[in-house]
């Protein structure tokens, strides 16, 4: 039987696209949306599980008990949307912007509540060696960290204090692990994959158009929202000061706050050292508090403007502690090699990002300490964290 | 409608509506009177019929005003309204990440039995 060439053709194009005869809906490609479903997958307490589940008091970890695996099982579904949603590299969790600051973000609150079952999850699997799944569950909060993003300032702390639970669950897992030379490689190699943390100028930015945007509002509007921005206890002279002024005294303060904010960002950009930024970004917080008592324009920046030293502050901490956890990776993997710790800590590991220089390093019985000079913030005694060697 | 009968229209209302002890007195006083206005002067029993029509009228309407304020002060505030961005930002504002933390557990425990992991304060990593 001859085919006709348009037998042929049709033929060919049959074989050469088949996705358009068999097509299936595809997965999504936004990790946001399996978040949601992961969240919606948490289970209830039908079988009166006592929560919350406290950390021990002597190690701070989770007791894996028959108790804490049954709720694990019982969230499998959860973990599954969890595995799905961190290896898409896209997360937009819909946020309706035209909102303003009324946006609600329920999600951030979620996204907490399962970062802390991943935490969990990696305890366990620490408990029962399984210490390759537990990295991985600890690399699992990294990335659902940087999902959480910078589109805002909450958004920001929230991501912060996800990657700063990350670093916990990977100094608690390598507490446990015998040192194993290839996991740790691994390990290091997945870290720097993993640690970009959020940016606050971008998280900054984001901020400063809502606010601007309160400027557009009537008076009395922008007062209330510049009293419940203080939890209702504005100074009353500054209050009066703002409800007799004319209109075209906003424009005035939205030019202070925007004055405010480009400095603020300047300084942030810098390349100057924590000791410095931080000094600056602090001495720009005071001002803007003082400068209410001689100048009006300047007290709807003094309510709306967040204090900035303070969440500099934080940020540098989980940067800092990247570094720390890298420099605790190194002493480790040298365990590994050649069976005993270093006595003092080489030239060239990351650094102490609040000073520019080294990590204290002490051997102990346990393990080995590295400590953390904070002096920048105010504070005599360093930080310590101390890591268990098996 | 005669007097009479509308007024006792209006105290049968306010027996449903009201339940203060004071509602109850005025409401018992003013049967009295309109059993006496139903038997006696008819002059007088319109005037005091118009009195007691303002007082019922005023009774139940500040019942009502008082119902209503203990309503709205009973609203219960819902996790949207403690989850904006607005509020988690006071939030942070006033007590840090510890605060905000606070306000997540308020609203969880608002958002339903959900079971939750106690969260761990330690941000020193």
């Amino acid at each position: 039987m001859r085919l006709s060439k348009h037998s042929i053709w049709v033929m060919v194009w049959l074989f050469l696209c088949p996705s358009t005869l068999w097509a299936f809906p595809s997965d999504p490609n936004n990790a946001a949306l399996l978040y949601y479903q992961a969240f919606l997958s948490f289970p209830g307490n039908d079988n009166n599980i006592p929560m919350p589940l406290d950390p021990s008091p002597t190690s701070g970890l989770i007791e894996p008990n028959q108790v804490v695996r049954d709720y694990l099982e019982a969230c499998h579904t959860v973990f599954e949307f969890t595995e799905a949603a961190v290896k898409l590299p896209c997360c937009d969790w819909g946020l309706r912007h035209s909102l303003g600051e009324s946006v609600p973000m329920p999600h951030s609150m979620q996204i907490r509540q399962l970062a802390f079952h991943v935490m969990v999850k990696a305890q366990v699997c620490a408990a029962d060696k399984a210490y390759q799944e537990s990295l991985t569950q600890c690399l699992i909060l990294h990335k659902i960290a940087q999902h959480m993003g910078d589109e805002n300032l909450i958004a920001f702390l929230v991501s912060n204090a996800i990657h700063g639970l990350a670093n916990r669950g990977v100094r608690d897992t390598l507490g446990l692990m015998p040192a194993n030379h290839e996991i740790l490689s691994w390990l290091e190699q997945e870290l720097v994959t993993v640690s970009q943390g959020p940016d606050l100028v971008n998280a900054l930015a984001t901020e400063e158009q809502i606010t601007l945007r309160k400027f557009h509002l009537d008076k009395d509007t922008l007062i209330e929202k510049a009293i419940a921005s203080c939890g209702g206890r504005l100074d009353p002279k500054w209050e009066q000061q703002l409800r007799t002024a004319d209109p075209a005294f906003m424009e005035v303060c939205r030019a202070y706050y925007v004055q405010s904010m480009a400095m603020l960002r300047k300084t942030l950009q810098d390349t100057t050292g924590f000791e410095t930024k931080y000094r600056q970004i602090r001495h720009q917080d005071e001002q803007v508090s003082s400068d209410p008592k001689n100048n009006p324009q300047a007290i709807f920046t003094a309510v709306f403007r967040p204090d900035l030293a303070k969440i500099y502050a934080l940020l540098v901490k989980v940067q800092s502690n990247d570094n720390l956890l890298s420099v605790a990776i190194y002493l480790y993997k040298h365990k590994a090699q050649v069976g005993v710790l270093p006595e003092t800590l080489p030239a060239g590991l990351p650094k102490n990002l609040f000073n520019g220089k080294n990590f204290g390093y002490e051997k102990t019985k346990e393990g080995f300490i590295l400590r953390v000079e904070t002096r920048g913030l105010g504070r005599d005694k360093p930080i310590e964290y101390g890591f268990k060697v098996k | 409608m005669k007097p009479e009968d509308y007024l006792q229209r209006l105290f049968n209302q306010a027996r449903i509506d009201t339940s203060n002890e004071t509602d109850q007195r005025i409401l018992a006083e003013a049967e009295c009177t309109l059993v006496s206005l139903k038997s006696n002067k008819p002059m007088v029993g319109s005037a005091v019929a118009a009195i007691v029509l303002l007082t019922l009228g005023l009774v139940i309407w500040t019942h009502e005003s008082q119902q209503s304020v203990v309503r709205e002060s009973s609203q219960p505030i819902g996790p949207n309204q403690i989850l904006t961005m607005e509020s988690l930002k006071q939030a942070f504002n006033q007590g840090g990440m510890e605060a905000l933390d606070k306000q997540y557990d308020m609203a969880l425990h608002v958002v339903g039995p959900r079971l939750t992991l106690r969260p761990y304060n330690k941000y020193d990593m």
